[in-house]
Parts: C-alpha cells; structure tokens; sequence
C-alpha cells in the first residue's frame, strides 16, 4: 500500500467543508478507503473544525486551519492545526446519552461523535496552535 | 442539498437528498419551521438519499421533535443508510426519534 498523504488548508468559514469533502474524496479513492470509513473521519473532521470556526477565536480576522491526512498500512492518520484559543476537545463533557427529547443535551455532541467514530484521538497545545491528531484504522471486512 | 416538500395523505413529508451539514441544515431548520407554523403537526422525514449528516443536522431534528412535542404532533424518519443510522445511534437520538425501515412504515406511524 502506497503511503500517500494530503495537505488541505481551509479558512475559518463553514462553507469551506465543501472544499474539504472533494479533497477527502480524492484522497479516498486514490489510498483505496472505503466509503464508509470516508465518511466517518469526513463527519470527524468537520465537526472538530466547526467547532473551530465557530468558537476558535477572539477576532473576526481570518485565520487558516490546516488538516493533513495520511494513509499508513491499514490506518489513517489526521491532523487538525487552528492558531485559536486553547481547546481541548478531550476535556469536553460528553452529553448525556439515551435521553428523552426534552433532556437531550445538544452541547458537545460533534465532538463526542468525532471520538466515537475515530479509535484515538489526541491533543497537545504546541507554541500557539492547538494540535489534534486522529486515528482511524480501517477493519478487515 | 435538496429539500424537497410534499404533502401526502395528511403528513408533511421532507424528502432529503445529499448532506445534512452546518451549511445546510439552516435552510432545513426554516423550512421545517415553516411547515409547523402553517399547522404541519405530523411529519415524514425520507432519509432515502440522505448521504450524510452532522451534528448540526441532528440540532435541527432535535429541535423539530421538541416543538412537535408540546404540540402534540409527530415525526418519524425513515429508510436511512447505515452510516447515517450509526450516526444517530451514536448519539443516542434512536432513543427518542422514530426510525423506521421504509416509507410506508413512515406514514403509517406519523
């Protein structure tokens, strides 16, 4: 298996997860990931960078979030790089699962499912940028 | 994404198509609004050709079922994909919103 990897910059606006889903379907097809797996780190990703552009900085400037993606033997590694303020998502309280709909605790939900769907995910503060790395291996069908 | 609306036998059917995500789940979130305001109580929501979904997807039908609640209505989602049953299951929405396998089962039970 080649090892492949892509850097995709993005700018702190929603509308960029356009852009981000073309390039993640590109580096599925051309590393052999399967479509499922594609979606699970795609809805990872996106939901720790909406998180970022929506709660990341103090300013209204603009700011570039860089995301690299590699594919080594049968595991897919992604990194998540945002100058904003420190955030921790493994310190975020998790929402309160089996719950009625008068209960249900929206805060927090993107990045539980992010966790969910990923088999590690890790943070570290790095000079002025938050680094989160992600881990998905893909299964044996 | 395409949202497109249809009023078969009384419900209010949502037919989703693409990806339910931050951009988009706004336009969904007024439309359903909409619906409800102008008397819309028991809704159908067709996940057939729904790719994907997001949390901010899941805000909006969480949002839908709370306001259906106190107004003593209904919905029910139907002929979801596996990724996107995974996902509400992962949050734990299968709890409290109906999820049903097609269509049919969908309008019998709104």
């Amino acid at each position: 298996m080649p090892s492949k990897s892509i850097h995709i910059q993005l700018k702190n606006c929603c509308s960029e997860t356009a852009r981000l889903c073309g390039c993640l379907e590109a580096f599925a097809a051309e590393n052999a990931v399967p479509p499922k797996v594609l979606k699970q780190i795609n809805l990872a990703i996106e939901e720790l960078f909406d998180n970022i552009v929506s709660y990341g900085f103090n300013d209204q400037g603009d700011h570039r979030i860089d995301i690299f993606v590699a594919r080594r033997g049968d595991t897919i590694t992604v990194r998540i790089e945002d100058d904003g303020r420190p955030f921790d998502p493994l310190a975020a309280k998790a929402p309160e699962r089996s719950c009625s709909v008068e209960k249900c605790q929206i805060g927090g939900l993107g990045i539980y499912l992010a966790k969910k769907l990923m088999d590690l995910l890790s943070y570290r503060r790095k000079g002025n940028k938050n680094v989160v790395v992600m881990k998905k291996r893909i299964a044996a069908d | 994404m395409e949202i497109i609306e249809d009023n078969v036998q009384g419900r209010h059917v949502f037919r989703l198509v693409g990806r339910l995500d931050s951009n988009t789940s706004p336009d969904f979130e007024k439309k359903v609004f909409a619906a409800i305001d102008a008397g819309a109580d028991r809704l159908v929501v067709d996940c057939e050709k729904l790719d994907y979904i997001t949390s901010a997807g899941l805000r909006v039908l969480n949002k839908t079922a709370k306001r259906l609640k106190t107004a003593n209505g209904a919905i029910v989602l139907c002929a979801m994909e596996d990724y996107v049953r995974e996902v509400f299951e992962i949050a734990g929405f299968d709890t409290f919103l109906p999820i049903v396998a097609t269509f049919a089962q969908a309008m019998e039970k709104a």
